[in-house]
């Protein structure tokens, strides 16, 4: 059973994230700068709305919301909203918001249509492992997903400067090329940490409740991929200065295989993480 | 130089492959599935088992060599690089350095030279000074280490690496159930297991919520460990590991066959043979009920209501199957009689022992540490030469930095700002 609590808040945090991407949308359809602002907050209060929805789950449960997929792509989606406030508040660049927004909006809507109910935690899941493995995962898949706005910004940018577009409207609300390309890589600095966690954490975990750390199964094959994708990344950047467009490309392939790890796996392929 | 990226990119499509192939699956599978040409494919190019065929492992070795001659290609010369501070320069250096700055102050070298130092302290600096005949130079760094980060990363995914071929050539697993009361040898690991009790948490509504088992290794004849293991805390004794798997029921039977009796142990599901060509197989129903539409069941994992179904075969021919209660004898054929006369539980273990592990996790820990260093200690190095002048002193700046070298250049400024700023 899910809360009544739980359910009026989780729905409006969907209703407010539609919100604030509809100001988004508005504010770079129309080129205001003050419409972006005003989305930053109504963004913030969504948050605010869906931190409380899942305190009130896990004081329900007992536990930290990790155990299903649902708790999972909505901490997902939370996990984007993090960073993506961080950045923005740091960094005041109000059009990633066009692109982030629909992304959360996307995950929390398919959040909502799983099933909710709050189960009882099964023992291989009992783990502190586990709840740091879910706890980097978030963190990582959150700056990942900045990553992939930053980079779609860069060749929408980019594409406007060769369209010979550039000047006015909506190309003035976006930052320079050099901003969005170093800042995309101050997000994958941050995150690549954060994953090679992921993978290490586990590789334990399922060594303490299984005997085997790493069984190639679909799941943690494609976290490999994913890992693999971003260390070319900053191999190609550091090595052969893969900038910016090429730079931009990898980091949407890299939140492409974030998705397919995420999604695609568990839909298309089977495997041992079958209850995430 | 570029192999380091075809690698990584070959490595990352060859498990793109591993995930979409099914792996481990019979030769027959793959004929229904994939039809017979692209499974000779399969087969030949071993992609029913990439990740333990011999080219994926050609493909580890290229990739811990290349790591490992890029390692060791530029140990060298970054030990010099990090080492070699204090190095002098002349004018030129300062003039060619891509982050630099000159400014002049009215102070005299000396004056300026210790407000310099003192600023880079409090930056948390290293300093070195040299005094000349016409001033001072000054040589500072910090976070030196950083430049290791990278290197550490490369490393430690060499020791991941070979502690995972390592565990996989000299590890071994297997499976083990044992009775509540009962005791196993673990051929391959030299000692025995017993187990003293089993138990089960429930939820609320009959979920699962822990597994115990009370374990005892036996050594040559001596109790050396006891231990409650659950799923997720596992028991370890001469580096072999027993997992908490899965678990199940025994019955105990009681065979009278030609005024002889026999005790025997009837696992579920598991065939045990009467003797004189008969086996039995069972299944318990601790909770006995008969359901809605009509067929045995159990109402609750509790033995409120136990009920034992067994079928006997024939050699291979089901000759009888009916359900018993306890303590009621089974009338088998014309000579022989069985008694189920209790119900015990058995536990079920996976075990595994795997000499790669500590060196898998120790790279697996430098490997943080390593990105930690890269990533989060960026490598500073600051010269300054401070000559006196006729009046006052000139001061010359240069910084290198890896990263950041626009933070870097600020700093520099601010740095020289403080000293040449004119007495109050
Ligand atoms: C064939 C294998 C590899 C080779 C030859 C290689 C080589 C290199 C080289 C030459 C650098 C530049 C380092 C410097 O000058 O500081 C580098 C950086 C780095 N490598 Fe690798 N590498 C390999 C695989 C990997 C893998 C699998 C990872 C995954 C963790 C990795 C992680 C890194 C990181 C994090 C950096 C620092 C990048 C940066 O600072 O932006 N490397 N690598």
């Amino acid at each position: 059973m899910i809360s009544h609590w739980e359910n009026n808040l989780f729905i409006m945090a969907v209703i407010v994230y539609l919100a604030a991407m509809t100001l988004y949308f508005i504010s770079v359809a129309l080129r205001r700068e003050k419409a972006g602002r005003l989305a930053f907050f109504v963004t913030l209060g969504a948050f605010a709305l869906h931190t409380a929805a899942m305190a009130v789950r896990t004081v329900a449960a007992g536990r930290l919301p990790f155990s299903n997929m649902y708790e999972f792509t909505s901490l997902f989606a939370w996990g984007i909203a993090l960073i993506f406030l961080y950045v923005e508040r740091r960094f005041a660049i109000r059009v990633l918001g066009a692109i982030i927004t629909p992304l959360i909006f996307g995950l929390i809507g398919y959040a909502s249509v799983l099933p909710g109910d709050i189960k009882p935690l099964m023992p291989a899941l009992q783990s502190y492992w586990l709840q740091i493995h879910v706890i980097t995962a978030i963190l990582a898949y959150g700056a990942f997903g900045i990553s992939f706005g930053l980079g779609v910004l860069y060749l929408v940018r980019e594409k406007m400067e060769t369209a010979g577009k550039a000047g006015g409207g909506l190309y003035s609300l976006l930052p320079g090329l050099k901003v969005l390309d170093e800042l995309n890589y101050g997000s994958i600095t941050f995150a690549f940490p954060f994953m090679t966690l992921v993978l290490i954490t586990g590789a334990i975990w399922a060594e303490r409740a299984w005997g085997t750390y790493w069984s190639w199964d679909p799941k943690e094959t494609w976290a490999l991929i994913t890992w693999i994708i971003y260390a070319v990344y900053l191999h190609a950047r550091f090595t052969y200065g893969w900038k910016g467009h090429r730079a931009a490309w990898l980091s949407v392939i890299g939140f492409l295989a974030v998705l397919f790890t995420y999604f695609g796996v568990n839909l298309l392929l089977s495997g041992l993480h079958s209850y995430v | 130089m570029r192999l380091n990226l075809f690698l990584l990119i070959i490595i990352a499509g060859v498990s793109v492959f591993g995930s979409i192939i099914p792996q481990g699956e019979d030769p027959a599978f793959y004929r229904q599935s994939y039809g017979p040409l692209r499974a000779a494919v399969i087969n030949y190019l071993q992609m029913s088992d990439i990740f333990h065929s011999w080219w994926f492992l050609v493909l580890c070795f290229f990739l811990t060599a290349s790591i490992l001659a890029c390692s060791a290609n530029r140990l060298l010369p970054l030990w010099r690089l990090t080492m070699s501070f204090r190095q002098q320069y002349g004018e030129d250096f300062y003039t060619g350095s891509s982050i630099r700055d000159q400014s002049y102050s009215p102070k005299s070298a000396g004056e300026a030279a210790n407000i310099l130092m003192a600023g880079l302290r409090k930056r948390h600096y290293r300093v070195f000074r040299e005094n000349r005949q016409e001033g001072f130079y000054l040589y500072a760094d910090r976070g030196r280490f950083g430049s290791f980060g990278s290197m550490l990363v490369h490393l430690s995914l060499v020791l991941i690496v070979t502690g995972a071929l390592y565990g996989r050539m000299e590890g071994f697993k297997g499976y083990v159930s044992i009775p509540e009361g009962g005791l196993s040898e673990i051929q391959k690991a030299g000692f025995s297991l017993q187990l003293d009790s089993f138990r089960i948490d429930y939820y609320g509504d009959y979920t699962p919520k822990q597994y115990y088992s009370d374990l005892k290794v036996i050594d040559q004849g001596r109790e050396v460990i006891k231990k409650v293991i659950s799923v997720n805390d596992p028991l370890t004794y001469k580096g072999v590991t027993f997992y908490q798997t899965s678990f199940g029921w025994v019955i105990d039977g009681v065979v009278i066959s030609g005024g002889k009796e026999t005790k025997i142990d009837l696992m579920e599901r598991e065939a045990v043979s009467l003797g004189g060509g008969l086996s039995i197989k069972i299944m318990f129903f601790p909770d006995f009920y008969i359901n809605e539409s009509g067929h045995p069941g159990t109402k609750s994992p509790l033995p409120n209501n136990p009920r034992v179904f067994y079928v006997v075969y024939q050699g291979s021919r089901a000759m009888t199957y009916n359900l018993a209660s306890l303590a009621e004898p089974v009338q088998i054929g014309d000579a022989m009689t069985l008694t189920f006369s209790g119900y015990r539980r058995y536990t079920g273990l996976q075990f595994a022992s795997d000499p790669g592990i500590p060196a898998v996790y120790l790279g697996s820990a430098l490997m943080i540490l390593g990105l930690f260093l890269n990533f989060y200690v960026i490598p500073r190095r600051i010269w300054f030469m401070v000559n006196n002048e006729t009046s006052g002193c000139r001061i010359l700046a240069a910084g290198s930095s890896p990263r950041f070298q626009a933070r870097l250049e600020e700093e520099i400024g601010v740095l020289a700002a403080e000293a040449a700023k004119p007495p109050a």
